[in-house]
């Protein structure tokens, strides 16, 4: 967490597509949630400027029958740091994310997601590295439960100028229920070989010795499963850089589970 | 950096004369398709399911996805030759050119103790076999496949394309039609063969095409492990290696495929493998890359049976203007099942290695569990690599784990080696084989000294 | 001094094969009863089938705790009657925190015994979490970790004695609780028993320590054999085995 940075809220969506330039440093907060137009397809392009610090948070929370399609664009500057918080929890949405790391940038992004009962959640991230010495760290995590079905494809693109890039992307799902579904890709593209790049992808659920045990303590099933998703959750919620996100995020996690 | 390249043109670089070539027209038509067959005296569903691959063929798509295929002309390609007619059961019967080009590649060694039996093929007829007899014995069938077709018909019949389908893509219905030659193996119940069984072949000629099908069949309780190796010479134009292995593996029983392969640096490789797996039943394949223009390669494990497994490990070398797009799929139709899959790839030079891999997990399949390996080594500045895996799970007591990292040798490595007296280029070599042993301990000796020779030769460029 | 357990010819089976075969207990509050046995005599099954491990069969008689026939009780709800289990191999369990899991459970048996029980905030607990880690030398760090992962086996059993010492259950089961820990641990655990006694609750030690009588005075000691007690004495019990070992048992 930064202290007294300048806090940039982000307006609810009201155009199909927009630019958001983010040129001191601050931390943003963007909701795309009930009070932004429902568009089926919308695009979003993010600019971050040369030589500042930023935290962005990011909370897709709509709840709409009909499939959702985001275009988001980013582009870091020259010696630049870019958190990102990214929380999804919203019903059926693809989201096309392509982050851009110019030379000296580093980008810690961070996300979780939540599918439950029918929905459809599909993220499709390519993250490039096109310049020398940039840093990426990617940590996703996320949650599948009841019949929803989730596929995350993030891939990581080291191109030949980029020398000494440093890539790490970690993914970890966890399957809650017989019915729901995961899909992972975490690809790795390199075409240089000064490079330090790793991935790795876990897929794993409540087995049923692990769940015994829970019980053995007095937690039933359901409240296991939510104990899971509370906290994964929380490990995200903790690193965020503003109370107020924070609080609506978990008053939005708890009406979930109930 | 000219003294490896005469080495490599020594040992590949030759070609015999083919005086065989006017016999066949290039192009596939139902006449050539129709030919095959009657020239081989097979059965009428075998020319039926030609001519149904034939259609197939003809009305699939290129895939839409994977390296460029624009440059290879289908018409261009000769689908059939018959180089010789009969088949040698003993070495001293092997003509004398084509002794050559086998003692130039460490056939006759090979042979001796090692091995039980070597099956080599000269353009699309197989003309050498020799089983040993303790073998023979056993009931263990270890026979060409156009020889298999006449002798066992009912087993070609049950098992013949029924693990790879000609319908599956444009390549299998190619090889449907005009498939020729290969490998039958037969292992009966209980069985154990401790000493690997081999084929060695190679593509002569000219654009020639080859289609080589491998069928195995591993029955219950039984044991063995196949190899296969192969290599072409240098040609200008272009050389289409479509084939296929299908191996069936049975209750409880245990096999290992093990394969080097070494295209000419024209020649297209597209084969298709698969295994289908039974309950408590196990398949490992060991498998050496290199060489080839394009190569597209997924070896593909079908685990059926409760507690089915596959282990899956590569080695991809991609040298300048090679495209080695090769990787594994697993799919767990099964609960209990489990897959390992490690895979290395090494690109220079410009040279681009991708791995491929899929693993799925049916809804039905419970308690699966996967373990996916890939490393990446990228000995210049010019390579590339990628690294796609896919993995779709619908079952929600599987675990997953994946790992993967790319990155170039370390220089504190290269140092240390070079402080205790190697040269740079013995320091690089040495860690490269240390990249590749988990694979390379898998294989037997003489493959393993094969690999790392190859190895060597492809890096002895040196490095930048 | 209450009975809070009973066990009524109690037959257990693991997929038709038949671990538990007759066997009768009772331990009334106040006490601490050890449970000795050679390799494969039951004892693990015995407590995950107190506990009521789906994976095991009840095939005949019934559990009685605290007045209540518990046969058919689903694990959670016995572990709100105050029955607790110490792991000898507990699962990790990665994406859980050991101080959220355990506020949970805390939450749940507690307000389980007495409806008008307020729960403290989490900074409370958190407090009262660190305290009693601090007593059983658990670093504070371990607190935030995923249950039990990357902790070694004694690292493990130590934060089962955290657990026992939050939840306060009326009876304890601690399966070989003892085994791979240091001598300090050993100390501690046994001083946790000793405090649960004074405190009128109850300790079922299965235990293979050589010199457990120089930490614990039992009040019985039994002999499990193939799935049944074939024995109970006191404490001279002990002293008997100790020399010449189960074999004089075996024969019935």
């Amino acid at each position: 967490m930064i202290a007294n940075k300048k806090i940039i809220y982000i307006e609810p969506l009201k155009n199909k597509k927009r630019n958001i330039v983010v040129d001191e440093d601050s931390v943003v907060i963007e909701v795309i949630d009930e009070d932004s137009k429902d568009f089926d397809k919308f695009k979003t392009n993010i600019s971050i400027a040369d030589n500042i610090n930023v935290e962005y948070v990011y909370l897709f929370n709509k709840n709409i029958t009909s499939p959702i399609i985001e275009d988001r664009e980013i582009k870091l500057g020259i010696n630049t740091r870019l958190k990102n918080y990214y929380c999804y929890l919203g019903s059926n949405f693809t989201v096309t994310l392509k982050q851009q790391l110019d030379s000296h940038s580093e980008l810690d992004h961070n996300v979780v997601f939540l599918a439950d009962q029918k929905n459809n959640l599909n993220i499709q991230a390519k993250n490039n590295f096109l310049y020398p010495k940039a840093k990426g760290v990617f940590t996703i995590q996320g949650i599948v439960k009841d019949q929803a079905r989730a596929g995350y494809y993030s891939s990581i693109i080291i191109d030949q100028i980029a020398k000494d890039a440093n890539a790490k992307l970690e993914m970890s799902a966890i399957n809650l229920s017989k019915e729901a579904k995961i899909s992972l890709v975490p690809a790795l593209k390199v075409a240089t070989n000064q490079v330090n790049a790793s991935h790795s992808a876990r897929i794993s659920n409540l087995s049923k010795k692990q769940l015994f045990y829970l019980n053995s303590r007095g937690i039933d099933k359901i409240q296991a499963q939510e104990l899971l998703i509370q906290s994964v959750f929380q490990s995200f919620l903790d690193k965020l850089p503003n109370e107020e996100i924070k609080n609506k995020i978990e008053a939005l996690l708890k009406n979930k589970l109930s | 950096m000219s003294k490896a390249k005469d080495t490599k043109e020594k040992l590949w670089g030759n070609a015999n004369p083919a005086p065989y070539m006017q016999a066949t027209s290039r192009g596939l038509t139902k006449k050539i398709v129709k030919q095959i067959s009657a020239s081989k005296h097979e059965p009428n569903w075998m020319l039926q399911h030609r001519l149904d691959s034939l259609e197939l063929f003809k009305n699939m798509p290129m895939p839409n996805w994977g390296p460029d295929l624009s440059k290879l002309d289908l018409d261009k390609i000769t689908y059939f030759a018959q180089a010789h007619d009969q088949q040698a059961t003993d070495w001293k019967d092997v003509p004398k050119d084509i002794k050559n080009t086998f003692d130039k590649l460490g056939i006759p060694q090979a042979e001796q103790k090692a091995l039980a039996g070597v099956g080599a093929q000269y353009e699309s007829t197989v003309i050498y076999h020799n089983l040993k007899q303790q073998w023979q014995d056993q009931g263990v069938i270890f026979e060409d496949m156009d020889v298999a077709l006449q002798k066992y018909p009912e087993l070609m019949s049950e098992y013949f394309m029924k693990a790879v389908p000609s319908h599956l893509h444009k390549f299998t219905a190619l090889h449907g039609a005009v498939w020729s030659g290969g490998t039958f193996l037969y292992v009966p119940k209980g069985v154990n063969i401790d000493l690997p069984l081999q084929a060695y072949f190679r593509m002569n000629a000219k654009g020639m095409g080859q289609f080589e099908h491998t069928l195995i069949i591993v029955e219950e309780d039984a044991q063995a492990h196949y190899i296969e190796g192969c290599s072409a010479p240098r040609y200008g134009v272009d050389s289409l290696h479509a084939g296929c292995v299908e191996i069936y593996v049975k209750k409880n029983a245990r096999f290992r495929y093990s394969s080097v392969e070494s295209w000419s640096k024209d020649a297209y490789n597209l084969n298709t493998k698969r295994a289908i797996v039974e309950e408590n039943a196990r398949i490992e394949w060991v498998g050496g890359n290199f060489g080839s223009n394009v190569t597209m390669l997924y070896p593909c494990s079908v685990l059926k049976g409760l507690g089915a497994s596959a282990d899956h490990l590569g080695l991809a070398f991609a040298n300048s203007g090679q495209i080695q797009d090769a990787g594994a799929k697993v799919i767990h139709l099964a609960s209990q099942t489990s897959s390992n899959i490690v895979m290395k790839s090494i690109s220079k030079g410009g040279g681009v290695s991708l791995y491929r891999g899929l693993v799925d997990i049916s809804a039905k399949a419970d308690n699966v569990s996967i373990s996916v390996n890939c490393d990446a080594l990228l000995l210049d500045d010019n390579s590339h690599s990628d690294t796609i895996p896919v993995m779709k799970i619908n079952n929600a007591t599987a675990t997953v784990v994946h790992e993967a990292r790319a990155g170039k040798i370390s220089a504190k490595d290269l140092f240390y080696l070079q402080s205790r007296g190697l040269s740079e280029e013995e320091a690089i070599n040495m860690i490269v084989n240390g990249f590749i042993e988990p694979i390379t301990r898998e294989l037997p000796l003489e493959y393993a000294v094969e690999m790392n020779r190859m190895i060597e030769l492809e890096i002895e460029g040196g490095i930048g | 001094m209450k009975l809070l357990l009973q066990i009524k010819n109690l037959h257990i089976a693991v997929d038709d094969r038949e671990i538990i075969k007759g066997l009768d207990l009772e331990i009334k509050s106040g006490e601490i009863h050890i449970i000795m046995g050679p390799n494969g005599a039951g004892k693990s099954t015995l407590s995950n089938a107190l506990l009521g491990d789906p994976s095991l069969d009840l095939k005949q008689g019934k559990i009685v705790f605290v007045d209540k026939n518990i046969s058919d009780f689903k694990t959670e709800d016995r572990a709100k009657l105050g029955l607790f289990m110490s792991w000898q191999h507990p699962p990790e369990i990665t994406g859980v925190s050991l101080d959220q899991f355990l506020f949970l459970a805390y939450k749940n048996i507690m307000l389980a015994q007495d409806k008008k029980w307020q729960a403290p905030s989490i900074f409370e607990f958190k407090q009262k979490l660190e305290q009693e880690a601090a007593k059983l030398e658990i670093p504070i760090k371990f607190l935030q970790r995923s249950l039990n992962v990357g902790f070694s086996g004694g690292e493990k059993k130590k934060i089962e004695m955290l657990q026992l010492a939050i939840l306060e259950p009326k009876l304890a089961i601690l399966d070989e609780t003892d085994s791979g820990l240091d001598v300090d641990a050993i100390k501690l655990l046994h001083q946790a028993i000793k405090e649960f006694k004074v405190k009128d609750r109850a300790v079922l030690l299965i235990t293979h320590h050589p010199n457990i009588l120089d930490y614990i005075k039992p009040d019985y000691v039994h002999i499990m054999i193939d799935g049944q007690i074939v024995k109970s004495g006191s404490q001279d019990l002990i002293k008997e085995v100790q020399k010449a070992g189960f074999k004089s048992y075996v024969q019935s």
